[in-house]
């Protein structure tokens, strides 16, 4: 009995050592080129498919078929995702084949997941994949507007594709022409931000034709250090140089604010917009909470630029951001004064939010000039 | 024990030395009897009779101890007398004659409730306590209000009505050499009428625990001839001055441009926000902070900076990210806010 113990013993521990003779040997095959043996692809795509379905969260997603939502997705996944994954423009390259295992061609994998499951490969990526994190855990935001786009994709043609992942200009030309009249780094911001800075007018990208020059670039410095959380303005900005930024916080400055409220104000409730009025000009002085305009009013955006401009912006950036401001696991970066704002934001609650994020919108931008064309260029001065 | 050395020795004890403790004890118990901030000193009609009240309560109150102990120091040491003389002394030193000094006191006590029937023609002034300072509003007889923070000033010889309430917790409004204390309570309006008599400047407190700085929450009181009252609400009604310099103006410009409006009210500058004190006049307070510092350029410049290292949990943020000749510039603007 107690010998044949012994011999289990001594069999273990060689069969132990000669597995670790064999990895430290350097006996295993890691190539790319070799691919994987049909064993270990299907050990490891069942693993991944099953741990992604348990750990897909249960929450339910936003509204997906939001055009807002998918044209946010669309241009992100054009410069963080097209080039493994391809897209309905362009074929996967032959240098992203020969990776193992291979990027799917999206197309007809997307009706395989639900979208919780993308929502949890887009958030977390996939180990030994390749597949990348989304570059921030902490806007969940947008890894739903990828969702969006994903699940719409199948359907799109390469016109369509184009026009959402370059913009409506440019999506009847090539992709290069935009290389062509604009600088490289400010082509990549107009595919989303269009030349006036509008961004489309549906609210997928916010208003920049408002803002003044330091609120543009501390924003793409904030980006660009990683003290702002946004997977796709990260992407954006992480790769640029400090003349880069300067360069790119000018370019929309030269833009004539258009003139108009983003939101028609008799198209809202009534007592929804009196309440934002009075948050905005009065705050709530019972629960510390200051008022809006005391920063982002008039008087004060005439003597402080580096004040973001919010009348006029789009609703769903301006409660997406106080939401951000206002949720205190995630540091929300920005100019010299964004602490003031986190402190204003954190004790507001959502229904306050909805209702001066409704009165900005309502309001005519700060500095625009009546009369001047919409997304004309300012004479250099 | 003997064959040790006395290694630890301990500190001689003797019947000198309690008093020599005591005695500068006592002393600083009796110099804390007087000053701006004195229960005893009396210059406000309540105040009076609250210190008239606590001598005359001392005094029957000793009365009391003196028969009641003499009565039970008596029994011990006297032979037994019988029944009928041991009654007399328990029913007379005991329950008699406590009953009748207890009673008049109480009588007397009760007396000295404030006679509501007189109220409606005086100067209300209403203050909320905010964590960590004072709200204040002076209504006027046509029903406006001017508003102050951190001060309370008050004409001479005139009952006035203080209508006390709070913001988030519980607060204590005491002016200690004038009148009070009244509780400050959330949702609910207290009613204190207090007499200023004695022209001066007192010094009130927050006599409620209400949080990190409840110790840091004070304010002056200041009270004046009935005509230089008159002048000093008159002033205050006004909107902010600007004075009439470069340093100045730049400075309220600094003061919009740095968002300061959002909380601060500045009639006349700003008008947006009222979360924190109202500044129309903060140049001519006599302290900062709400009664913990003087009011000069080094603690304006040091509050903007940074109000939290001179007031901990102070809910205004530092505006440490302003280069300091802004700062100075907005310090100057409110030095000169009279």
């Amino acid at each position: 009995m107690s010998i044949r113990l012994r011999h289990l013993l001594y069999l273990s521990l060689g069969a132990a050592g000669a597995v670790v003779a064999v990895l430290w040997l350097g006996l295993i095959q890691i190539s790319a080129s070799s691919g994987h043996w049909g064993v270990t692809d299907w050990v490891l795509h069942s693993v991944m498919r099953q741990s992604v379905k348990f750990h897909a969260p249960a929450k339910e997603p936003p509204p997906l078929d939001d055009p807002a939502l998918v044209r946010r997705g669309a241009g992100h996944y054009e410069s963080g995702c097209a080039a493994c994954h391809g897209s309905p423009a362009r074929p996967r390259g032959a240098v992203v084949m020969q990776m193992t295992p291979h990027p799917p061609d999206l197309a007809d994998r997307i009706d395989d997941w639900r979208p919780a499951e993308l929502f949890w490969i887009v958030k977390h990526g996939v180990k030994f994949t390749g597949m990348p994190a989304w570059p921030t855990q902490a806007r969940d935001d947008e890894v739903w507007a990828m969702v969006a786009f994903l699940q719409a994709m199948p359907e799109m043609n390469a016109r369509d594709y184009r026009q959402l992942a370059f913009g409506p200009e440019e999506g009847e030309g090539d992709a290069a022409d935009l290389s062509t009249s604009v600088r490289p780094a400010e082509a990549d911001c107009i595919r989303c931000h269009g030349t006036d800075g509008l961004g489309e007018a549906n609210g997928a990208f916010p208003r920049l034709d408002i803002q003044p020059e330091p609120v543009l670039y501390a924003a793409l410095k904030a980006y660009a250090d990683g003290h702002r959380a946004s997977g796709i303005m990260q992407s954006a900005a992480s790769g640029l140089v400090e003349a880069d930024l300067r360069e790119l916080a000018a370019f929309y400055t030269k833009v004539v604010p258009l003139a108009g409220a983003s939101v028609a104000a008799d198209t809202v409730d009534g007592d929804l917009l009196a309440r934002g009025e009075a948050i905005a000009t009065h705050g709530i002085p019972r629960r510390d909470v200051a008022a809006c305009d005391g920063c982002h009013g008039a008087e004060a955006a005439a003597r402080q630029p580096d004040f973001p401009r919010i009348a006029g912006q789009y609703p769903g950036y301006l409660r997406n951001q106080l939401a951000l401001f206002a949720d205190e696991e995630v540091e929300r970066g920005g100019g010299r004064f964004k602490d003031l704002m986190t402190l204003s934001a954190h004790t507001l609650e959502p229904d306050e939010i909805e209702a001066v994020a409704l009165w900005y919108a309502s309001r005519e931008p700060l500095g625009y000039r009546r009369g001047e064309e919409a997304g004309a260029v300012r004479p250099e001065e | 024990m003997t064959n040790r050395p006395a290694k630890v020795r301990r500190r001689p004890s003797g019947p000198a030395r309690p008093s020599l403790v005591a005695l500068p004890i006592l002393l600083m118990i009796v110099a804390g009897c007087d000053g701006p901030q004195s229960a005893l000193s009396g210059a406000g009609r309540e105040a009076t009779d609250v210190s008239r009240l606590f001598w005359v309560m001392l005094v029957g109150g000793a009365a009391v101890w003196i028969v009641v102990m003499g009565t039970a120091i008596f029994a011990v040491l006297q032979p037994p007398r019988g029944a009928r003389v041991g009654n007399a002394f328990i029913i007379g030193g005991g329950v008699v004659f406590p009953v009748v000094v207890l009673a008049a006191l109480l009588a007397y006590g009760l007396s000295m409730l404030p006679d509501w029937a007189q109220s409606g023609t005086r100067l209300k002034v209403h203050v909320t306590g905010e964590q960590w300072w004072w709200r204040v509003a002076y209504e006027l007889p046509d029903g406006t209000l001017v508003r102050d923070a951190n001060e309370i000033h008050l004409p001479a010889g005139e009952p006035v009505e203080f209508v006390l309430t709070a913001d988030e917790v519980i607060h204590s409004f005491w002016i200690p050499a004038i009148g009070g204390k009244m509780d400050m309570i959330p949702g609910r309006t207290n009613r204190l009428v207090l007499t200023a008599e004695k022209p001066g400047t007192y010094r009130g407190v927050c006599a409620e625990y209400c949080g990190t700085s409840h110790a840091l929450m004070a304010f002056s009181a200041i009270v004046h001839e009935r005509d230089a009252f008159d002048a000093w609400l008159a002033g205050q009604a006004k909107p902010a001055v600007v004075a009439d310099s470069v340093g100045a103006r730049r400075g309220r410009d600094q003061f919009i441009a740095a968002g300061c409006g959002g909380c601060h009210m500045m009639r006349g500058v700003v008008e947006l926000g009222d979360v924190g004190p109202d500044l129309t006049h903060v140049g001519s307070r006599r302290t900062l902070g709400s009664g913990i510092l003087p009011n000069d350029r080094e603690t304006l410049e040091a509050w903007v900076r940074n109000p939290d290292h001179l007031k901990p949990d102070v809910a205004m943020p530092g505006y440490a990210m302003l280069p300091d000749a802004d700062i100075a510039a907005i310090a100057t603007f409110l030095e000169g806010a009279k």
